[in-house]
């Protein structure tokens, strides 16, 4: 399988780290997060069969955190940004 | 080699200096926000002055130079042995230009020198020893 | 030396102004180059090449393919040792050994055939049923009998010695198969500019066509294929890989593949056995043909009988005839082209159809001599080591004869369409299984497509070669001209699924030849409930032998799908899935075996650790000195004498494996009070402070220094083990979490080699070495950095301790790393400075209480470990709020302590339990664990440290520490969790 890194390309899968679920959000004000917001944050997970938003880390190449829709029956990526944001809004 | 790795301040993510030949110094855009800088011209210092002329205040430097082994590869077989521990497309490089990623699971940084080669292998220090075992090899 | 008695005196590719010799089974006979095992074998008359998996039943070469389910031999001696290698793949070479499998004494006396004898108790499934009282006597006494008495070759049990490879490569189309179909399709795709490979698996191009007797453009199959790999070869954007199998197709158009590069070269040549190649490509074209099925009737596993296709091929590509007296036997018109190589090569030809006269399209092919009979099917064949009479029924003819081709029909090969998910459909009108939806990136051509017809065979290559060259976005306009062959007669076939039980025995009718699987079978997983498809494989074992079913597994759905009285598409297929055909581990591995495996990671400093005597631990891919032995001294003296060495004068250890990792930029100091628990914004340039990372779920992920070298300058090191994780959490902190911070990292773990020099000689000594840093205790207190020059190399130095003794990190860009250490030796000598390896070193940091991987395990919080005064109030940090949820407070959570053993020459072990009373059982009993311990020499006896419930209340308390697997029980005493110095004076000092 392989990932399209929106800086290095498309590269193998063994240059990637999974970095788990990105539909998630960190709590924007963690001070005045709940418990139960906290808990959903850091333990609870969907499992769709089917397109799935998660991180991936470029560990192997230009070491970029990415946001990846990967659909869970196929492994068909349609979608692959940086996670952090550029200048100018670009993703890629 | 002198190598030093530029990191770009916030903000200043920039597209149009992706690669750069000037003053001794050869400049590769190799991430989002992130240049190496390769000079066989100067040492260390003298880097830091040429690269602090050309970017000021835009970037943080640090010099990479004890921490990497180049080994420089040529010959009409470069790209078939180097191909034996990666599946990069080695021919789709850009002259010049460098990529970060894995040969037969050691991470190193590869520029194009020339578009028949050679191509600089860039290899942490540690793992220097075990990757010029396998290119022995592999040769 | 046997005389090639069935060698034709012309025709066939093989080299015949060459004669070669080999040896099977001890026996040497005579072959040329280009023959394989199974076409010498033949032409010297020998059919019977093995015994069966089960039964031990004689069996003959029954194919000229890779699909060969009985003439598996094992080839090589010793470590080359390869058994199960299909005989009809092997290319024979001067001097090639190879003998047959799964019989003793000899291939013709098998003792073990009584398991024929003994068939009616090994029907499917046998070993659910029987074998199973006494329950004990399975693993004691059946298992190992019926293990041994069935198999098929004997692993080697040494070291392949043979040298291997793995390559990459990628193409925009990949065409798997250089027949007709493949070769048309490489032409057009590269004439419209795309980068094409051509894979096959045979050594000349050409596919079914070599061993067939039609023409191409007036010449043979094999020259016109010939003609066109040369075409092919001259074009810059083709590239050709012959022996090759393409055995898996992988998520996004990456395929696996085995090139055959040195097996058909004799042992002792220079290049590699084989290479496993990873393609890359855009666009696949399946011409990968397809592949007979034999006709299920009793008797149909006998030597002598074998598929008609690969009969014509012995005939047309080998020059070999199989048989002098032969009959056809079939149900479609393709092995009428059997009926006539074979007639037309000498031997006497009976064909029998199981058709209607009326349905036969190709008569006319065939000769007068040929003798007809039609809507009649063979039902008992005679002869046990070979084949001598077949009956015919209904009419009870019988029809003495030395040769048996079979057809069945012709399985298009999809499996490399089908290994990403999708599944084939039944065609009725081709009687095959077809992929009608390969999806946008694949295409299939020629027998692959069910399209059996040669004309239309090379229309249908040409134009898949276009559309894949289109799809990569690569036209060209106009017509192709396409080479003309021989016009044959329509394809016509009439399912035969079995001939039916009335007429033929169901027990002896072979639906799987490789492992027995008879029809007789699929009857009995019928009648008990296992009729789908997934159901009978996996309870008649159908389908799981090497030959993964590729000539049983259409027969044996549509003999289910009679039983059922439902139709195929009904009866569900079974899934395909990489590797098509068997690779050796070598070929996968490649380089990376043994020492090769994983790349070793060395310090600057290793080759004076090995001149001087290290033995070395691995810590990860690092390769670390563990203790320093000298003459006469085992581990545990070694190590007491370094720990001593340190207490009482000074040691030096390598720590160039930390990570480091170099902060820069106004908001670093920010950043880092995101990240640890304490705070180090506001530390003072100068400084070092030790720091604790937490994970988001609020337990302890890592620890180690900080170190600020300048207003927006921050230095830290992480533990070895964490180096890579801690990296990537802090770039995903930045990036995803507060991009807005201004700060620039990067390891620096590789730039900077690291030593420790500890004791109470360790100011003395280095001050001797350092120049340009005044390192009395005012100027120099604990926890400040500095910096100088050892020996003209610039020197970070940092006053922190591990040991709990008085000690420095002394850091220098790598290159200087032994130069430097050498200096520190040389400055030390009179103190009598002692290298130290990791053992001393966790041996000392036990000794101070200092927590390290076995105590950061993931389950533990910084207040369970003691350290919960260091949590700061006044910031946000990751991991804060998690950490002070309820569930982690309390009396029940595992706190860090100590432990003495009460009698002092006792020892206990790292994961040993601590209960209260010994000898009382339950889910409950264990109050804790050790997770470490050491023999201390500064307190001559062991210690450890243990994670207990409550523990900070419970000191003095004993308890005992057990191991029920290595039956130890020891009584210690809880104390505090530091052996020495616990005031830390020598460290301040």
């Amino acid at each position: 399988m392989r990932i399209p890194c929106p800086w290095c390309g498309d590269r193998p899968l063994s240059e990637f780290t999974y970095g788990g679920d990105a539909s998630k959000a960190r709590p924007k004000n963690p001070e005045k997060a709940s418990p139960e917001e906290w808990v959903d944050y850091v333990y609870l997970r969907d499992n769709p069969a089917g397109k799935h938003t998660e991180y991936w880390h470029h560990s192997g190449g230009c070491r970029s955190w990415l946001m990846v829709t990967r659909d869970t029956r196929s492994h068909e990526i349609s979608r692959a940004v940086l996670a952090k944001p550029q200048p100018g809004g670009a993703t890629s | 080699m002198t190598q030093f790795q530029v990191i770009l301040r916030k903000g200043e993510a920039s597209r149009s200096l992706e690669i750069m030949e000037d003053d001794g110094l050869l400049i590769c855009a190799t991430g989002p926000d992130e240049f190496w800088v390769f000079s066989e011209q100067h040492d260390a210092q003298g880097v830091e002055t040429v690269l602090g002329r050309m970017i000021g205040e835009t970037a943080s430097l640090f010099d990479q130079s004890h921490g990497r082994v180049v080994l420089r590869i040529e010959g009409p077989r470069t790209i078939e042995v180097l191909a034996k521990g990666s599946p990069l497309d080695f021919d789709a490089l850009p002259v010049k230009g460098a990529a970060h990623t894995v040969i037969e699971h050691i991470p190193v940084l590869i520029s194009r020198r020339e578009a028949a080669g050679p191509y600089d292998v860039s290899v942490p220090r540690s793992y220097a020893a075990s990757f010029i075992a396998w290119l022995e090899e592999a040769i | 030396m046997s005389r090639q008695t069935n060698r034709l005196p012309e025709g066939g590719l093989v080299d015949r102004t060459q004669v070669i010799s080999f040896t099977f089974d001890g026996r040497k006979f005579k072959a040329h180059p280009g023959d394989t095992l199974a076409s010498a074998l033949l032409a010297n008359g020998i059919h019977l090449t093995g015994r069966s998996f089960k039964y031990h039943r004689p069996r003959g070469i029954y194919t000229a393919g890779a699909e060969e389910p009985n003439a598996l031999v094992t080839l090589g001696n010793g470590g080359r040792t390869e058994p199960n290698t299909p005989a009809t793949m092997v290319e024979v070479y001067d001097g090639l050994k190879a003998r047959s499998q799964n019989r003793w004494p000899s291939l013709k006396f098998d003792l073990l055939s009584v398991n024929s004898l003994l068939k009616p108790f090994f029907p499917a499934g046998f070993y659910y049923k029987t074998f199973m009282w006494p329950r004990s006597f399975w693993y004691r006494l059946y298992e190992p009998m019926i293990r041994r008495a069935a198999g098929l070759g004997t692993l080697a049990n040494e070291s392949d010695p043979d040298r291997y490879e793995t390559a990459h490569t990628q193409c925009d189309v990949l065409v798997v198969g250089a027949g007709p179909a493949g070769l048309m399709a490489t032409r057009e795709a590269a004439r419209a500019g795309v980068n094409v490979l051509l894979v096959d698996e045979q050594p000349l191009p050409g596919g079914h066509l070599t061993g067939e007797a039609d023409k191409v453009d007036g010449k043979s199959g094999a020259a016109w294929a010939a003609g066109m790999a040369d075409e092919l070869r001259a074009m810059e954007n083709v590239c050709i890989l012959s022996r090759t199998t393409v055995y898996g197709r992988y998520d996004g158009m990456t395929f696996g593949a085995v090139e055959r590069v040195g097996d058909h070269l004799s042992p002792d040549s220079a290049l590699p056995r084989q290479r496993g190649w990873t393609i890359q490509t855009r666009q696949l074209i399946n011409a990968a043909g397809a592949i007979e099925r034999p006709l299920v009737f009793a008797g149909n596993d006998r030597p002598g009988v074998m598929l008609a296709g690969a009969a014509r091929v012995y005939v047309n590509r080998y020059g070999v005839l199989p048989g002098r007296n032969v009959v056809v036997f079939t149900n479609n018109d393709d092995a009428y082209r059997t009926a006539r190589d074979l007639s037309q090569a000498g031997a006497n030809v009976t064909l029998v159809d199981s058709r209607a006269k009326e349905k036969v399209h190709s008569r006319g092919v065939l000769p007068a001599s040929v003798e007809m009979h039609f809507e009649q099917y063979i039902s008992k064949v005679k002869g046990r080591s070979h084949v001598g009479r077949v009956t015919l029924a209904p009419s009870g003819t019988e029809i003495a004869c030395d040769l048996v081709c079979v057809s069945g029909g012709w399985t298009p090969s999809l499996h490399l369409l089908s290994h990403v998910g999708h599944r084939p459909e039944w065609d009725e009108a081709s009687t095959s299984f077809v992929m009608k939806e390969p999806g946008d990136e694949a295409r299939a051509a020629g027998g692959a497509a069910a399209t059996f017809d040669l004309n239309e065979t090379l229309r249908e290559g040409s134009k898949a070669g276009k559309a894949a060259a289109e799809a990569c976005g690569h036209g060209i306009p106009g017509k192709t001209n396409l080479p003309k062959a021989d016009d044959l007669p329509a394809y016509h076939i009439e399912p035969l699924w079995r001939v039916p039980s009335a007429m033929s025995r169901a027990d002896g009718s072979f639906v799987d030849l490789q492992n027995d699987v008879t029809v007789a079978d699929l009857e009995l997983a019928t009648r008990e409930g296992f009729g789908h498809a997934e159901h009978a494989k996996r309870y008649t074992t159908l389908g799981m032998a090497t030959d993964q079913g590729k000539l049983a597994n259409v027969n044996a759905l549509g003999i289910l799908s009679q039983l059922q009285g439902r139709p195929i598409s009904e009866t569900g297929t079974t899934t395909f899935r990489p590797l098509t055909a068997p690779a050796a581990f070598g070929a996968i591995a490649g380089q990376a075996r043994g020492s090769a495996f994983r790349p070793i990671r060395r310090s600057a400093m290793h080759l004076w650790h090995e001149n001087h005597g290290a033995v070395f631990t691995q810590a990860g891919l690092w390769l670390r000195p563990y203790f320093y032995p000298r003459e006469d001294e085992d581990f545990a003296a070694a190590v007491k004498r370094e720990v001593l060495a340190v207490r009482s004068s000074i040691g030096m250890v390598d720590v160039s494996t930390l990570g480091k990792i170099e902060l820069k930029g106004p908001d670093a100091g920010n950043f880092l009070d995101r990240l640890y628990i304490n705070a180090f914004s506001k530390m003072k340039v100068h400084r070092a402070r030790y720091g604790v990372m937490l994970r988001e779920d609020g337990m302890v992920f890592d620890d180690g220094t900080v170190s600020r070298l300048g207003e927006s300058h921050y230095f830290i090191t992480v533990t070895t083990a964490n180096a890579s994780a801690v990296m990537q959490h802090m770039e995903f902190c930045h990036q995803v979490h507060w991009p807005h911070l201004d700060v620039q990292f990067c390891t620096v773990s590789e730039t900077w080699a690291a030593m420790a020099v500890a004791g109470p000689k360790a100011r003395d000594v280095l001050a001797r070495a350092v120049n340009g840093l005044h390192l009395e205790n005012h100027a120099f207190p604990f926890m400040a950095v500095g910096e100088g020059t050892i020996g003209g190399a610039p020197v970070r130095v940092f006053r922190i301790s591990f040991s709990g003794e008085l000690a420095y990190e002394v850091y220098t860009p790598a290159g200087y790393g032994a130069d430097v250490w050498e200096a520190i030796m040389a400055a030390g000598e009179s103190d009598g400075i002692t290298a130290y390896g990791t053992e001393a070193m966790t041996v000392m940091r036990t000794e101070k209480g200092h927590v390290a991987g076995p105590e950061l395990d993931g389950r533990t919080t910084a207040a369970d470990l003691g350290l919960g005064g260091m949590m700061s109030v006044r910031k946000n940090f990751i991991g804060r709020w998690m950490a002070s949820r309820s569930g982690l407070e309390g009396q029940d959570r595992l706190q860090l302590v100590g432990l003495k053993p009460v009698r002092s020459d006792e020892t206990f072990r790292m994961g040993a339990h601590l209960v209260k009373d010994i000898g009382v059982t339950g889910v409950d009993v264990s109050h804790g664990h050790i997770s470490t311990s050491v023999y201390s020499p500064t307190c001559d006896h062991f210690i450890g440290l243990a994670m207990l419930r409550n523990g900070r209340e419970r000191h003095g308390e004993t308890l005992q520490v057990v191991s029920p697997l290595h039956d130890e029980s020891v009584s210690v005493e809880v104390v505090g969790p530091v052996f020495s110095d616990p005031d830390g004076e020598k460290m301040r000092g």
